[in-house]
């Protein structure tokens, strides 16, 4: 688990550019699976058949990353967001391009003395990246405008816990994969979707979905953790790492279904698996767009609680990634009565 | 050429009727199929040298304005807004509310005199109306209601080296694709251009024309934010004048696939057709709709350049409406062998 994990969160793979990754996740799983294809949003879809009813797991390939659109005429590269940035966390995080290129992220620094220590007006207009070149012409032949970037941090092993960049969302890749590896027997016709710009607006699993038509649905995502994680965290996030897999109660993209999470309830009693509940006052998976297909399909999502999001350290627990794993092998290998 | 006619004429959001009957007087002669639906869609058939794919240009006919909320016993017109427009830009516009009659008007705010802070007082909605010079509801009565649309009064004009009107987003797309139609040219596959509704207020028409085309690669036509005003700065510019059709890397809501971003840019270079990248990734249009409308389709939005978009008054450079034309009708004609893929 460990090593596949470490391999996709160190590829470099932002929303509409997620090849790199589709490539890595379809050599892993193509020996295991009875059909396997891309569609032209470059979700890759794997088919593994079963009896009757269909279930669809979930995993975002994409990570938040850049694009570099303007090179001024010292050479610096002037970025634009793919996905959810807060401007202010990124002031000197070293990024990597597509191509190789890296370089670290300053900002216009007379902001600054506006405002003191104050951040508030750092913003994509006033960040820059510095990629180290002497002039335009330098700049021009490491970088082509419409590269794209992503947080220049490798995995680390930090014991009991994994940090990194992308953790959001191949963790869930990497967990999906050690499935469809490991599957012994199971019940359902089981479709995998690896799914494009979930960051950008829950893209690709919409049209995926869509194709599938499934009875069941179920998104793998990170969540975020709360008071009771880290010093002083979010009052109305009661998530934290360690207490294994979160069930997603709501968030805003989707109300999950109540009985197929009573069913998954079941099913981690019966197998000892640890659990928490996940209420999540801001954002949203693709579970929330696979609920609203066509006449409608049976969702939740189970959420791997993160610490960090969208940060170049995003943090999981490897006990809770063990026991997720061991959820969602029980959940594909039964027969879902609701 | 028909932008000129185009934006003189009315139409915002739902209320495109004048601008459909009129594109589609103009081609009806190059037209294999036409059919309009209830969202009021105009779609187009060209017939290719093949019908096993589909393919879709797609441009807005409504245009961002206004509408008739209340009638004050004052006469005084109380107004909302359709589409994005800044309440901070409107004091003093003159515009035109289609009603039974159709009535001049100009939008009134408190005189600089009575305002203590008028500079840093952001303007909102509730200070401003329309005064079409009446002095009670009464006299209003039979001519304007509630509900009635309001477009600003914006006449078309050559302007310096520049182009002048309202609504360029997005006649200028609906002008180039009539332009395209006219050429009558047999595309590679069957071709449906769709003049669509209401995109100001949420990408709704193009909704429903997807799901009915569910085209295998579409191209959106757009009139987009040119950010290049003397007191920007360089970097702060999404697109500029002057500079060619601007290709969109990524907009709001969607990335578009490498593959038609280097698709467009090899034809360009191609046909040595300028061309320019949009810089920025805010704003987003009828393609990302298209995009992951049912199962997906390829899709890529090329743009004109539009400076004070979304105001009453936006400018335009006629070089970009060439360049645009000329790359939308080399795209056209190329063999799309990413579909074959």
């Amino acid at each position: 688990m460990k090593d596949i994990l470490k391999q996709f969160v160190e590829i470099s793979a932002p929303s509409g550019r997620e090849e790199p990754i589709q490539k890595a996740i379809r050599a892993s799983i193509q020996p295991y699976v009875d059909e396997i294809r891309t569609d032209s949003l470059g979700n890759l879809i794997a088919h593994k058949k079963g009896n009757g009813k269909k279930l669809l797991f979930d995993a975002h390939m994409d990570e938040i990353g850049f694009v570099a659109t303007y090179i001024d005429d010292h050479g610096f590269v002037h970025i634009e967001p793919l996905g959810g940035h807060n401007p202010v966390n990124l002031p000197f995080q070293r990024i990597c391009f597509e191509y190789g290129s890296k370089g670290t992220i300053g900002f216009e620094s007379e902001i600054l003395s506006k405002n003191g220590a104050d951040r508030k007006e750092v913003s994509f207009d006033t960040l820059y990246v510095d990629i180290g070149a002497r002039s335009k012409n330098e700049a021009l032949s490491k970088i082509r405008i419409g590269e794209t970037a992503t947080y220049d941090s490798p995995f680390v092993d930090l014991g009991n816990r994994y940090m990194s960049k992308a953790m959001d969302d191949r963790i869930a890749c990497a967990l999906l994969v050690k499935l469809i590896q490991t599957l012994q027997t199971h019940h359902h016709d089981l479709y995998f979707v690896f799914a494009t710009q979930e960051e950008v607006g829950l893209v690709g699993s919409k049209a995926a979905s869509y194709g599938i038509e499934p009875d069941f649905g179920i998104a793998l995502d990170v969540t975020a953790t709360g008071f009771e994680d880290t010093p002083k965290g979010l009052k109305r996030v009661p998530m934290k790492l360690g207490a294994g897999p979160a069930i997603k109660i709501q968030d805003r993209s989707m109300i999950a279904n109540h009985n197929l999470n009573q069913w998954i309830q079941t099913v981690a009693d019966q197998n000892r698996i640890p659990y928490q509940f996940e209420v999540l006052p801001f954002g949203g998976t693709n579970g929330g767009v696979i609920q609203t297909t066509k006449s409608g399909v049976y969702t939740t999502c189970i959420s791997i609680p993160t610490r960090y999001l969208h940060s170049p350290s995003e943090m999981v627990d490897v006990m809770d990634v063990q026991n997720t794993l061991q959820l969602v092998k029980a959940i594909a290998e039964k027969e879902i009565v609701l | 050429m028909v932008l000129k006619e185009l934006c003189n004429l009315p139409g915002i959001s739902g209320y495109e009727n004048e601008v459909r009957t009129f594109i589609r007087h103009e081609i009806a002669d190059f037209a294999d199929e036409i059919k309009i639906d209830c969202l009021g869609n105009l779609m187009v058939k060209k017939r290719g040298h093949n019908c096993s794919k589909h393919i879709m240009y797609l441009a807005h006919m409504d245009e961002v304005g206004l509408m008739v909320e209340k009638i004050d016993s004052n006469g005084i017109v109380k107004f909302s807004t359709v589409g994005g427009i800044l309440p901070s830009i409107l004091p003093a516009s003159r515009v035109t509310i289609m009603g039974k009659k159709t009535l001049q008007g100009v939008i009134g705010i408190l005189p600089i005199h009575l305002q203590k802070n008028a500079i840093m007082d952001p303007i909102k909605m509730d200070s401003l109306y329309i005064d079409v010079g009446a002095s009670s509801d009464k006299d209003l009565q039979g001519s304007i209601e509630m509900g009635d649309p309001i477009v600003f009064n914006t006449a078309y004009e050559e302007y310096g080296r520049l182009w002048k009107a309202k609504a360029f987003d997005d006649r200028v797309g609906c002008s180039i694709m009539i332009d395209m139609l006219k050429q009558n040219i047999t595309p590679a596959y069957d071709t449906w251009f769709v003049f669509a509704t209401q995109e100001e207020v949420g990408l709704r028409g193009s909704a429903t024309a997807t799901y009915q085309i569910q085209p295998d690669f579409a191209v959106v036509l757009e009139g987009t934010t040119a950010c290049d005003n003397p007191l920007v700065e360089r970097n702060r510019y999404t697109t500029q004048l002057g500079k060619g059709p601007a290709i969109s890397i990524a907009h709001n809501g969607f990335v578009f696939s490498k593959k038609i971003f280097d698709f467009f840019k090899s034809v360009s270079e191609k046909h040595q057709i300028p061309y320019q990248i949009k810089e920025k990734v805010a704003g987003g249009n009828d393609a990302t709709n298209i995009g992951k409308g049912e199962k997906g389709s390829y899709v890529g939005s090329l743009s004109v350049p539009v400076r004070y978009i979304h105001s009453p008054v936006s400018l335009m450079h006629p070089e970009d409406y060439q360049n645009t034309l000329q790359l939308a009708l080399a795209i056209y004609q190329e063999n799309h062998s990413f579909l074959t893929l």
